[in-house]
């Protein structure tokens, strides 16, 4: 009996282990966790108890959590920032904040902190990641990102001092700083 | 009546003869004074002794300092102090009793008493005065009051000689006051004087009411108011007085005789060891004077001239350092003359001051060691002295002739030489203390050439050199205290080497942007840097030693049976990587402490969290007992090399036996590692059967929980020797995260096939050791399988249809996951080794085996096999910015297996070869799935003062722990090093050597730094470098 007693006390009483299934996300909501949130080279959405991915997503996942809708994608881009900071991932975290903020998807007390992460998300990839890319799903082909975060300040009515948009003889926007 | 209440009876009859004080008496005739001792003539060959170490001034008090240190003080100088033939010291009222005892029944050494009767200012009415007034109630009551006191306190000790009042106190009548400022001047001294001595006469009075055994005599200042003296103290034993005439005191012994008639005590003379005229030390001159005032002391002793000589204490023992100033340049040995006298005609110079007060002592001084003990260096008026005492004044034979042939016959410049040598030897000590015990000059030169390099002949070729100096330095302030401190420094840093990371490559031009955006070159950040430092200290009950990239052992074979004290010895590694490891301090306890181990520090092995280890073992009825204990406290913040990345904080305790069952040698182990970790969450996976499991993995994946029972671990081996065949068998059973460390200990053999000591597995390994004469055939077996197994790599994924998320599964690591799967990868491993050895002294597989194997003949062949069914969890890398990473996978389950073998042959005495040959395959550290089919082998051959060393590799790993992170091989390297030098390469020491080194690469895809060659695509790329060495070690 003591003994019995005794392997218990080994064994402990941890819960069984649980099996891993899907996560059910159709009710995702966007809370934000932080002001930086999204905005490199903050990582508190790691522990952000509202993201989904902050065990980890996948290069495949994270674009089709993308083009799901702005909310999945924010969480998925800004988690794939802090895992591998780019000016691709700050760019699309950006980007998926103005959408949450265009379309409103976050409660209206919430929305000008949206706005705020979505500006200073687009002036960090002029200032972080000026010469980054972003390419095609077929990898083929590559954009700069800087020129779309500036487009992207523009319409927000964001701060673009410093930079400046070219239009090259082939139609290609570029990004350059200005004194 | 038994034994011992009879030795208490002996005892206390016998006490009253031993110790009861002296009976100290004047006796006085036509023929002069004697002083006499226990009712025996004692002729007074006296010293002013005092100790205080360079650096101290008048505040050190010897006598406050432990018993042992003064013990041991003591017995250096009273030794010293006896050779010379000195019988009598002056100390103040502050030696405690006991040692006043001590000297006289150790050495014979008697001890004048002296109280400075308010010489310095004195404490009156429950403050300190500095500026004693004689004629004040007050005062003369407490200053005989403390007087007495004193007296009370030594009169019945053993070894007090005589009471000697003030010293030179009728040079300290500084109070004025109203009756003393109404005098005229040149009386003013006179009154005061009178106070001063009708105290003293006070004082004798009352001495001698309560001390029948001792005589009291003052220290006068010369013999000033010699009349007054007779007027107010005509009770006084005998006449002291401090005297500095010069070769002879002419006069005073006749003065003393007519005015006091008294027996007369020098209770300082002498003179200084140094010519304030010439400015250098003269301590020969010092001794004629000082022979030549004892001499007059002989003339005047019992029976001859005036008779009433008694002796004399000599001023002084040793220097004093702090003298000059008293506050200042306490270190500093000062040359400056302080007050003036004609006397010493040597180096009198009219307006000058010749008397150097630093320099008195008949020894010269050395320096403290951390002890605060120091030697001493007899001067040449120590030996002359020595020879001057030998002469018995007493004696009826020494008459004035005799005197005079004996004192003729001392030359001091005789003992000039002992002196100097012994300061010289003294010095060399000093200098032993601290000292450059090497500097190393490196000096290489680099051609280097590549595929990659375009051009023509010797335009393909860059040039540069490398110049690195190592200055190394020891210091042993005591015979139980050693450091050492190598620093290095850089000249020039070449940046074309082919292989870019080496020890000096911290000094590369780098360039950095400070906040507005300019260039900040930060290229002499780190051009000297501390190469190695170490201490130890070897404390009566323990050993410190402290270490700073120098290695230490493991503390295996004392009781460590789970390997958590790693040993740190990196070779190569520590240097190329720049580790600043180890990094901490370990205590060894002896005496009470034996068995006791404690090491602590921010890293004491690579890879180590700060942390601290504590170890107690000792031998309990046939077996011994051990407990360690593990504690880290922070996470370590960096991190150089993949092979040293620190894992999670966190605590082991393990319990050990060791004991002897029969002919074998049992060793059992418990350990309980990671309880912080309990309760952690962790992901396992389990085959699917019937399903595709999740997301189509073949598995069901699972969210677990660490438990307690997953943090302990037990050990058991048994070495059992039977005869030719000896037989070890190892196992364990470690739950999940009851990690160990690294068993570091060697078995009877040098198998390579071991049990891991990470937690999460049940497993062991058995193997037999058969020796054949000088052939060993060792086969072994290894059989390991963790708890919980590897994570498989499963994508997530995301489902836009239904709104579902499916997480991936990553390989776990050690940072991000209580436990992780790797050396103890599930693992059937057979080994089968063959040795021949005829000189097993040298063992084989000693790690320095190659210096040392003796043999003419020895060879080794090692083959094992690793049967690994399962793969393992990730490893981790570094990017190329130096970000530490997790790989997202690992190599596939794959059996790999290894051949190596080794020759050594020394045909004759200078010549050595070295032969050493290996294939097998393996997989790579990181997550590329290539296995890799590899060989090799090394060529070294050590003829006189030469060597050569050369190592071939075929489709291997490059050099640095990268390449194996990356599975980085090439084709071919081959390395040649051609060197000579004064002598043989030795271990341990890095000799003087010049040589020649070359490395050529073949590079394919497989390569760092190949690059396709375009319109060829299947063209191999290369790489060269060729150089000088010279290594210049002093």
């Amino acid at each position: 009996m003591r003994n019995a007693l005794f392997l218990l006390l080994l064994v402990g009483c941890a819960e069984p282990a649980a099996y891993q299934y899907g996560l059910d996300l159709t009710e995702l909501e966007f809370v934000p966790y932080s002001p930086d949130e999204g905005v490199y080279p903050d990582e508190s959405v790691l522990v952000d108890p509202n993201n989904p991915f902050a065990g980890g997503i996948g290069d495949q996942a994270k674009w089709d959590v993308l083009a799901s809708g702005p909310v999945h994608g924010f969480y998925a881009m800004a988690q794939s920032l802090v895992q591998i900071p780019t000016g691709e991932h700050q760019f699309y975290t950006a980007y998926a904040a103005h959408g949450i903020y265009a379309y409103e998807l976050a409660e209206p007390e919430d929305l000008y902190m949206v706005y705020d992460i979505a500006v200073r998300g687009y002036r960090t990839v002029l200032e972080e990641f000026i010469d980054d890319v972003t390419y095609d799903p077929s990898g083929t082909y590559a954009w700069y990102v800087a020129p779309l975060a500036y487009l992207g300040l523009e319409e927000l009515g964001g701060d673009t001092s410093g930079y400046a948009l070219i239009t090259a003889d082939d139609g290609t926007l570029t990004v350059v700083e200005v004194p | 009546m038994n034994k011992i209440a009879l030795a208490w009876v002996g005892c206390a009859l016998a006490l009253p003869a031993w110790a009861a004080p002296n009976h100290v008496t004047v006796r006085g005739d036509d023929a002069g004074f004697q002083l006499l001792l226990d009712g025996e003539p004692y002729f007074v060959k006296g010293m002013n002794w005092s100790y205080q170490p360079i650096g101290e001034n008048y505040r050190y008090v010897f006598w406050e300092q432990p018993d042992a240190f003064i013990e041991a003080a003591l017995r250096r100088e009273m030794t010293l102090l006896t050779a010379g033939g000195a019988n009598s010291i002056r100390q103040y009222p502050d030696i405690p009793p006991r040692w006043v005892e001590w000297i006289y029944d150790n050495y014979g050494v008697s001890t004048m008493i002296n109280p400075l009767v308010g010489r310095y200012g004195a404490e009156i009415g429950g403050r300190w005065v500095a500026e004693t007034d004689y004629s004040n109630p007050a005062t003369r009551t407490a200053l005989k009051a403390q007087t007495l006191e004193a007296v009370e306190r030594y009169k019945d000790t053993r070894g007090v000689l005589f009471w000697l009042l003030g010293n030179e106190n009728n040079y300290g009548l500084t109070w004025s006051g109203f009756e003393i400022q109404n005098l005229p001047e040149g009386e003013r001294d006179a009154a005061k004087a009178r106070y001063l001595y009708s105290l003293m006469g006070e004082i004798v009075d009352a001495i001698h009411e309560v001390d029948p055994h001792h005589p009291v005599a003052i220290a006068n200042g010369e013999v000033q108011y010699v009349g007054l003296i007779k007027e107010e103290c005509p009770h006084l034993d005998i006449m002291g007085a401090n005297v500095y005439r010069g070769m002879t005191a002419r006069d005073l012994y006749q003065v003393v005789e007519d005015t006091l008639n008294l027996p007369f005590v020098y209770t300082e003379f002498g003179a200084d060891a140094y010519d304030a005229k010439a400015g250098t030390e003269d301590h020969v001159t010092q001794a004629r004077y000082i022979v030549s005032q004892w001499e007059d002391v002989y003339e005047n002793a019992y029976g001859r001239g005036v008779g009433n000589a008694i002796g004399g204490y000599v001023f002084q023992w040793a220097d004093g350092w702090w003298k000059y100033k008293q506050e200042e340049n306490l270190d500093i040995h000062d040359t400056n003359a302080s007050w003036a006298t004609g006397a010493f005609a040597e180096d009198y110079v009219e307006g000058r001051f010749n008397m150097n007060e630093e320099w008195f002592g008949i020894n010269a001084v050395g320096r403290p060691d951390v002890d605060g003990h120091f030697d001493l260096f007899p001067r040449a008026a120590y030996y002359a002295l020595a020879e001057a005492w030998k002469l018995d004044p007493y004696d009826p034979k020494t008459t004035p002739e005799v005197v005079d042939a004996h004192f003729g016959a001392i030359h001091p410049g005789h003992y000039d030489q002992a002196y100097r040598t012994a300061l010289a030897v003294g010095q060399v000590d000093q200098l032993s203390r601290a000292f450059v015990s090497n500097v190393r000059v490196e000096m290489s030169t680099f051609a280097t050439t590549s595929d990659r390099v375009r051009g023509m002949g010797k335009e393909r070729f860059s040039f540069d050199h490398l110049e690195s100096f190592y200055v190394e330095t020891e210091a042993h302030p005591s015979d139980t205290f050693r450091a050492e401190l190598s620093i290095n420094a850089l000249g020039h840093v070449p940046t074309n080497r082919i292989d870019a990371i080496f020890y000096e490559s911290r000094g590369r031009d780098l360039v950095g942007v400070d906040p507005d955006g300019a260039d900040v070159d930060l290229s002499d950040l780190e051009r000297i840097k501390i190469y190695r430092a170490a201490f130890t200290w070897e404390h009566d009950q323990f050993t410190l030693e402290g270490f700073f990239r120098k290695p230490h052992f493991h503390w295996g074979y004392e009781g460590d049976f789970f390997g958590l004290y790693r040993e740190a010895n990196y070779g190569p590694n520590v240097d190329m990587y720049n580790g600043d490891v180890p990094i901490g301090v370990e205590l060894t306890g002896k005496r009470s402490l034996e068995g006791l181990r404690v090491a602590y520090g921010p890293e004491v092995y690579w890879g180590a969290n700060p942390a601290v280890f504590a170890m107690y073992g000792r031998q309990v009825k046939g077996m011994h007992l051990a407990l360690i204990h593990q504690e880290d406290l922070a996470p370590k913040g960096t991190v150089e090399t993949t092979f040293a990345v620190p894992e999670q904080v966190t605590r082991k305790t393990a319990l050990s036996a060791e004991f002897k069952l029969g002919p074998a040698n049992v060793e059992l182990g418990g350990i309980m590692a990671g309880t912080d970790r309990v309760g952690e969450s962790f992901t396992r996976v389990v085959e699917a059967t019937g399903d595709d499991g999740y997301e189509g993995s073949g598995y069901h994946v699972l969210t677990d929980e660490i438990a307690f029972a997953d943090t302990l671990g037990t050990r058991a081996r048994v070495d059992l020797p039977l005869g030719p065949v000896r037989f070890l068998a190892d196992g364990a059973y470690k739950g999940l995260v009851a990690d160990g460390g690294v068993d570091g200990t060697q078995h009877f053999t040098g198998w390579t096939l071991r049990q891991s000591q990470r937690g999460n597995q049940v497993g062991g390994s058995a193997g037999l050791g058969i020796n054949l004469g000088s052939l060993q055939v060792a086969p072994n077996f290894l059989w390991q399988k963790p708890l919980v197994g590897p994570l498989p790599n499963v994508d997530d994924r995301w489902d836009g249809d239904t709104g579902w998320y499916y997480p991936g599964v990553t390989p776990r690591n050690v940072l991000d996951d209580p436990f992780a799967v790797l050396e103890n990868r599930e693992t059937t491993g057979f080994e089968f080794l063959l040795a021949y050895d005829p000189t097993p002294g040298t063992w084989m597989w000693a790690w320095d085996n190659e210096m040392r194997e003796d043999a003419s003949f020895a060879a080794s062949l090692d083959l094992t096999y690793r049967i690994q069914p399962t793969s393992r969890d990730s490893n981790f890398g570094f990017l190329e910015d130096g970000t530490l990473f997790s790989f997202d996978a690992a190599p596939p389950a794959q059996d790999v297996w290894d051949a190596r073998a080794k020759t050594i042959l020394n045909p004759r005495g200078d010549l050595r070869l070295i032969l050493g040959a290996y294939a097998g395959t393996a997989q790579a550290k990181g997550s590329d799935e290539r296995l890799i089919t590899r060989g090799g082998g090394d060529v070294k051959v050590r003829y006189k003062s030469m060597a050569w060393e050369n190592w071939v590799k075929l489709h291997d790993w490059g050099p640095y722990d990268y390449h194996q992170d990356y599975n980085n091989t090439y084709p071919l390297q081959v390395i040649s090093d051609l060197s000579g030098g004064l002598t043989a390469p030795r271990l341990g020491t890095r000799s003087m050597r010049l040589g020649l080194a070359a490395k050529y690469r073949i590079l394919n895809e497989f390569s760092e730094d190949f690059a396709t060659r375009p319109g060829d695509p299947d063209a191999l790329g290369y790489e060269f470098e060729i150089g000088t060495y010279v290594f210049v070690s002093l």
